[in-house]
């Protein structure tokens, strides 16, 4: 009897000791379909927001893999915080979503394969016209890998240089070389959207078109007015947003001072957009190399020390990871 | 006497309303219900009356080789067709209706999840699922102008809405911040 009860007791302490494992990952998978159902229902508002706003859809590229998402959510960071206004103009015209391809193709199935840094999606007809933005970015070098040479060739060590001065004069010009890798990946991004989403006067009128055809008419109206008069300090931020295409066919045939001021207005609408608030698919997250804080969420300390040395343009950025990464 | 023509010629005009001249039709005015009416009245006039007659052709050459819109009043608003891309859900039902014309309709029971997937299309003011495979089945939806609803029988299905992204701290005051 006593044998009884001791077969009885160890079989369900066994199975007792079974639940936490396959409690987990039966939670896991559960956790995972969420997500993704939460991930693809943000991906279709951003679509929508976009059609409904005659705007193309812009995808920020999350990448599969793990490790190569601290590095492409700093890229697309350098970009947003410290891109010109001329570089950032472009993004008002377009809605900007983050998602992963795997994402993105289960809404968008034209989307293709491969894992491009960003694709637009255009939102004025089904089956969705795509473009893949892609480009070798320049890399990042660690200090490390920086060898004396270069630190002198960009700053040229003075005759009778002390040791302290040697020391300061090639830390800063490790700032430098850090600073001209992210000014590089900065233009080459600009570049990229530039050239998709207004490569010529002709795609410019389109999206314009596309833009009417969508926002409110006084809005228009009043946009019209203002531009005719030449009072473009009065248009506002609500009408840079609603018909920033029609802002921009109007910046590409004014004389170039009014046309620098309009790129100006629009580029500052973008970045205060984009920066200020999350970018859907994506939170933005501040890291100095040894721990990342989640801007908008209390108690959000990672402390992680794998990203070494962040250059400070790099040190703002788009975290990809889900919580299910990061546990 | 004369009130008896008039009476008998009003109720000649009432008999006939299939007399119409094709010069009188094409320049009556769209008027609905009363333009049988018209057409028998004008066309009697017509044929009595040269001054009509003349009147009528002068027009029908002034207005010559114009086109004038027709209204389109049987047309229905429905949305354009990228308008209606996205993800729905009603209830324990999500629909995907995706930008390559494709969908697919995820139910789940309490016991179990069945999959659907076909092609999705406008057809006037409905849209329509045509299942792909083996089951070809369709289903007609109905779908509002402005894209925000559609309805299958008893199911109401509405777009799906996450919650307001909560602001990011101003960025300046995290340049330069190291961690």
């Amino acid at each position: 009897m006593k044998r009884r009860t001791f077969l009885s007791t160890a079989a369900r302490t066994a199975v007792m000791a079974s639940w936490p494992a396959w409690l987990a990952s039966a939670f896991a998978a559960e956790s995972a379909k969420a997500d993704s159902a939460a991930d693809l229902a943000v991906l279709s508002e951003g679509y929508r927001r976009a059609q409904r706003a005659g705007k193309p859809l812009l995808v920020l590229i999350i990448p599969a893999n793990d490790g190569d998402k601290y590095f492409r959510g700093q890229v697309f960071g350098e970009y947003l915080n410290h891109g010109s206004p001329e570089q950032l103009a472009p993004l008002l015209l377009c809605e900007v979503v983050c998602a992963t391809m795997a994402l993105l193709r289960r809404l968008v199935p034209t989307a293709g394969d491969g894992e491009p840094l960003m694709v637009l999606v255009e939102t004025d007809r089904v089956p969705a016209e795509v473009q893949h933005l892609s480009e070798t970015l320049t890399a990042r070098k660690h200090r490390r890998e920086v060898s004396e040479v270069d630190l002198d060739a960009e700053l040229p060590p003075k005759k009778k240089e002390k040791e302290e001065e040697r020391w300061r004069r090639r830390y800063e010009a490790g700032q430098r070389l850090e600073n001209k890798a992210v000014d590089a990946r900065i233009d080459q991004l600009a570049q990229l959207v530039h050239g998709a989403v207004m490569p010529s006067l002709k795609v410019l009128t389109q999206r314009q078109e596309q833009q009417r055809t969508h926002a409110p008419a006084e809005i228009l109206s009043s946009v019209d007015a203002k531009l005719q008069k030449a009072q473009d300090g009065l248009i506002t931020p609500a009408e840079l947003e609603l018909a920033a295409a029609q802002i921009a066919l109007c910046a590409q045939s004014a004389p170039l001072a009014r046309k620098k001021s309009l790129w100006t207005m629009l580029g500052i609408a973008a970045g205060q957009k984009l920066q200020k608030s999350r970018i859907p698919g994506s939170k933005w997250a501040v890291s100095g190399g040894c721990g990342t804080r989640i801007e908008g969420e209390k108690q959000n300390l990672m402390v992680a020390c794998g990203m070494g040395h962040v250059p400070a343009k790099s040190s703002r950025f788009l975290f990809f990871f889900t919580k299910r990464d990061v546990l | 006497m004369r009130n008896t023509i008039v009476a008998l010629s009003l109720l000649v005009c009432a008999c006939s309303e299939s007399l119409i001249v094709p010069e009188v039709e094409r320049g009556l005015p769209d008027v609905g219900a009363g333009k049988p009416a018209l057409g028998a009245l004008g066309s009697w006039a017509y044929l009595w009356s040269p001054a009509v007659r003349a009147t009528l052709t002068v027009r029908s050459h002034l207005t010559e080789g114009k086109t004038e819109a027709i209204p389109d009043v049987v047309a229905v608003a429905a949305p354009e067709e990228a308008a209606l891309v996205g993800v729905y859900v009603s209830d324990d039902t999500a629909l995907i209706l995706d930008a390559a014309g494709g969908y697919s309709l995820d139910q789940r029971s309490a016991t179990a999840t069945t999959h659907e997937s076909g092609r999705w299309s406008i057809q006037g003011s409905s849209l329509l699922l045509r299942g792909a495979g083996d089951s070809q089945s369709a289903k007609r939806l109905t779908l509002t102008a402005s894209a925000e609803q559609l309805r299958w029988r008893e199911q109401l299905f509405v777009p799906t809405s996450t919650e307001r992204q909560p602001l990011a701290q101003d960025p300046e005051e995290n340049e330069g911040e190291g961690l």
